[in-house]
């Protein structure tokens, strides 16, 4: 009786995994199973070409039509893209999801709207698919692989790393008067700062007017201490990673927001205290004024994406080629222990929508483009905008020599620390309140301690209207999950 | 059909994270109230009011002035009108864009108002509070004052000699012809110049949204980009239906208003003529 037990039991167990290598794709690496995939998928519709159209982010145009037609000559599958600027893009997917057109079976965008596309039912779960494909997601940072899930289920995959990163200028930092000046003044050598308060030392020292001699250097022009984003649209971002450098939580488990604390307050201030050593031309500028502004020579350091280092290297009129240093974004000091997180403001994703009528030959180019070896061929893409994050890139070649060794150390630190915008639906509410207050409290017009009060009651209310309940089950998932590392708040 | 959906949608609470919204819970009123409580709405207003009133005022005055310089027949007229007419023919995105670069803080503007003034001007069209909200309504007088020109010029031509002819006879001076005579019988080309104008100026959008977005913070964040941002931006269809059928409700009044006044002044110059 026993014997026969066991003997049921080995047979189940045998059939069990065999039904379970069945259901796997064969191949040996994850683009190969995704070419597998494609090809299986077609033989079982009879077909061999088919036809998808993707919603593409226009930045892209140039880089992504190489990989298109490549996975075009390898499965048959052809993707169309239709490009809108980023901005445009979430009105037209949650639109979509409306109309339920069918029109697109791929949507290209960020990160952060995945919440929305999930919650719309506009996009579906892939991790049945992914059961049988077998992504490698292993290397990938943590708190960036949970922005690939929502609610405990896999949505999109990603090929782009936007942690932020600050850059600094190594040709004045190197002054040998400016460190001995600086050393006399701080008590320490001139570099990468740990904190927001060194980084405003470094900026309040390294700046001077047109004429002036820098210790030992004369200016050419106008030389300012400091950039990051201050103009609307943009600046909200900032603020995220460095309120989250204080340890403390958004919302607390209730959703109350935790923002009007003592963390949010000083995270304001700091910003705003900052913006003194910017020029004042800062308050319209958003990427495209930024760039150009730190590669010409303007100022000393800038905090940004993490491309600027390549534009400043390769740009047009660049006279900071080969005299900038990248540095781990600084941080906070939290109970005396040094807390640094960076921010993903954006990260170009892909998503596969519910109303596509082939949305596993979708899923396939997912896995594909973005797995270990076609990601990394895409990062290194001189032509592309995908930045490295997965560990493995520092020993790509191809990547190292786009971006430099110092720059790729730098920036997968940044990677590991990386935190994601507030993950929640409606989050482009809760960014344009947060935002428009912080432009009031950097245009002087209120203090630090209003925009956060303000930003607060206005989170409240967005809260309610979407559905508290629902915002406290998925907050609980990003909170747990530990997207936001060890936080206190909760 | 249209308008009674809007209505209908107004009463739900629908977002379009919902799907669609026939999946919405209903809200009764309650979007109503929201708005109207709403300091992002009740501002937007407000500010899209202000911006009406001085672009109108200024587009009427300059079109006004060039219209009379140029509505009698003498060389060179038809070049006036030709040019005098060309901003309104470029597509608002277009002079949106241009706008954007001459505004630019080392821009052409500043660089010109440099040389008149003999100092280093570097007025923040574009990020700075009040500066931007000049440089909306700059934009919008620059691209819509050939409107009102025109509708001046034509009204000019088209007044009666004789009044004028007479005015003269009897010794009037040309102010004074133009102050009892001229300007009495164009008021109601001048109220259909306004109702025209303060109608499309209340519904600015382009101008804002490609200088500024409607910043910095929401300062030139006028009525439309608010209802555009709120419905598309995030998602909330129903709240921006209602905040829609409110401000149709107060455009409305001023377009009663305007009716009324055109009324009026027909009445009167009715009674003139008779």
């Amino acid at each position: 009786m026993l014997k026969r037990g066991v003997a049921g039991a080995i047979v189940l167990l045998v059939a069990a995994v065999g039904v379970a290598q069945a259901q796997t794709v064969p191949g040996a690496t994850v683009e190969e199973r995704a070419v597998n995939g494609a090809k299986a998928y077609l033989k079982k519709l009879g077909v061999e070409k088919l036809d998808l159209t993707m919603m593409m982010v226009s930045l892209f145009a140039k880089a992504q039509p190489k990989y298109l037609h490549e996975w075009e000559k390898l499965t048959g599958i052809r993707i169309k893209t239709i490009e809108y600027g980023y901005t445009e893009i979430p009105a037209k997917i949650m639109a979509d999801a409306v109309a339920k057109t069918g029109q697109y079976d791929i949507y290209n965008h960020q990160m952060y709207m995945l919440p929305d596309a999930v919650e719309s039912g506009v996009v579906i779960p892939l991790d049945d698919y992914a059961a049988r494909g077998k992504p490698y997601f292993d290397d990938i940072p943590k708190t960036l692989r949970n922005e690939m899930s929502y609610k405990g289920k896999l949505y999109t995959f990603f090929t782009d790393g936007d942690q932020t990163i600050l850059a600094l200028r190594k040709d004045l930092l190197d002054l040998p008067q400016a460190r001995a000046a600086f050393k006399a003044k701080f008590g320490r050598e001139p570099g990468c700062p740990d904190t927001w308060k060194q980084w405003e030392e470094l900026a309040s020292f390294f700046n001077g007017k047109k004429g002036e001699n820098f210790h030992g250097m004369t200016l050419e022009k106008d030389l300012y201490g400091a950039q990051e984003y201050r103009s609307r649209e943009f600046g909200y971002r900032w603020w995220q990673g460095r309120f989250s450098s204080k340890n403390k939580l958004m919302f607390d488990r209730t959703m109350k927001p935790l923002i009007d604390g003592p963390e949010g307050i000083e995270t304001t201030r700091e910003m705003v205290s900052l913006t003194k050593y910017m020029p004042q031309d800062i308050f319209g500028w958003g990427t495209p004024q930024n760039y150009p502004f730190f590669a010409q020579g303007n100022s000393f350091s800038i905090a940004t994406f993490p491309s600027i280092v390549g534009y400043a290297q390769k740009a047009q009129g660049t006279v900071v080629s080969g005299k900038v240093l990248s540095c781990v974004v600084p941080g906070s000091l939290v109970k005396g222990k040094l807390v640094r997180r960076s921010v993903q403001p954006a990260g170009t994703n892909y998503m596969v929508s519910k109303y596509g009528k082939h949305p596993e030959a979708a899923y396939w180019f997912l896995q594909w483009f973005t797995g270990p070896e076609v990601g990394n061929r895409a990062v290194s893409d001189p032509d592309g905008f995908w930045d490295p994050f997965r560990p493995g890139q520092v020993n790509d070649q191809r990547i190292v020599a786009k971006y430099g060794e110092q720059y790729m150390k730098v920036t997968m630190e940044n990677a590991k620390i990386a935190v994601p915008m507030v993950p929640l639906q409606g989050n482009r509410e809760y960014f344009d309140a947060l935002d428009v207050n912080l432009q009031e409290a950097f245009h002087g017009r209120i203090t630090p301690e209003d925009a956060m009060k303000r930003t607060a009651r206005q989170w409240e209310k967005i809260t309610e209207d979407i559905g508290r309940k629902k915002q406290i089950e998925a907050w609980k998932s990003v909170v747990q999950a530990g997207s936001y590392f060890d936080a206190q708040g909760y | 059909m249209p308008f009674l959906l809007t209505i209908y949608i107004s009463l739900l609470r629908w977002r379009l994270t919902l799907g669609f919204w026939t999946a919405a819970p209903w809200g009764g009123f309650t979007n109503f109230a929201d708005a109207l409580t709403d300091e992002g709405f009740l501002y937007a207003v407000l500010r899209t009011f202000v911006f009406a009133a001085c672009a109108v005022a200024f587009e009427l005055l300059i079109g006004f002035g060039l219209a009379l310089l140029t509505y009698r027949e003498s060389r060179g007229r038809r070049f006036y009108l030709t040019v005098f007419l060309i901003p309104m023919m470029i597509i608002p995105v277009v002079v949106g864009y241009d706008f954007s670069m001459l505004l630019v803080d080392t821009g052409p503007l500043n660089s010109v108002l440099s040389v008149l003034t003999g100092q280093d001007v570097r007025i923040r069209w574009m990020s700075d509070y009040r500066a931007a909200q000049v440089a909306v309504v700059i934009a919008d007088i620059w691209q819509w004052t050939p409107l009102t020109f025109l509708i001046f010029v034509s009204g000019l031509s088209a007044l009666p000699p004789e009044p004028i002819k007479a005015a003269r006879v009897m010794g009037a001076t040309r102010w004074q012809v133009f102050r009892h005579v001229q300007l009495p019988l164009l008021k109601p080309v001048i109220v259909i110049a306004v109702v025209i104008r303060a109608m499309e100026a209340l519904k600015i959008f382009d101008m804002p949204m490609l200088l500024t977005q409607g910043g910095p913070g929401n300062a030139t964040e006028t009525l439309s980009i608010f209802l555009w941002r709120n419905a598309w931006g995030f998602n909330k269809i129903s709240y921006a239906a209602a905040a829609s059928l409110l401000v149709l409700a107060l455009f409305s009044g001023v377009i009663f208003l305007s009716i009324w006044l055109l009324k009026r002044e027909r009445a009167q110059l009715e009674e003139v003529r008779a």
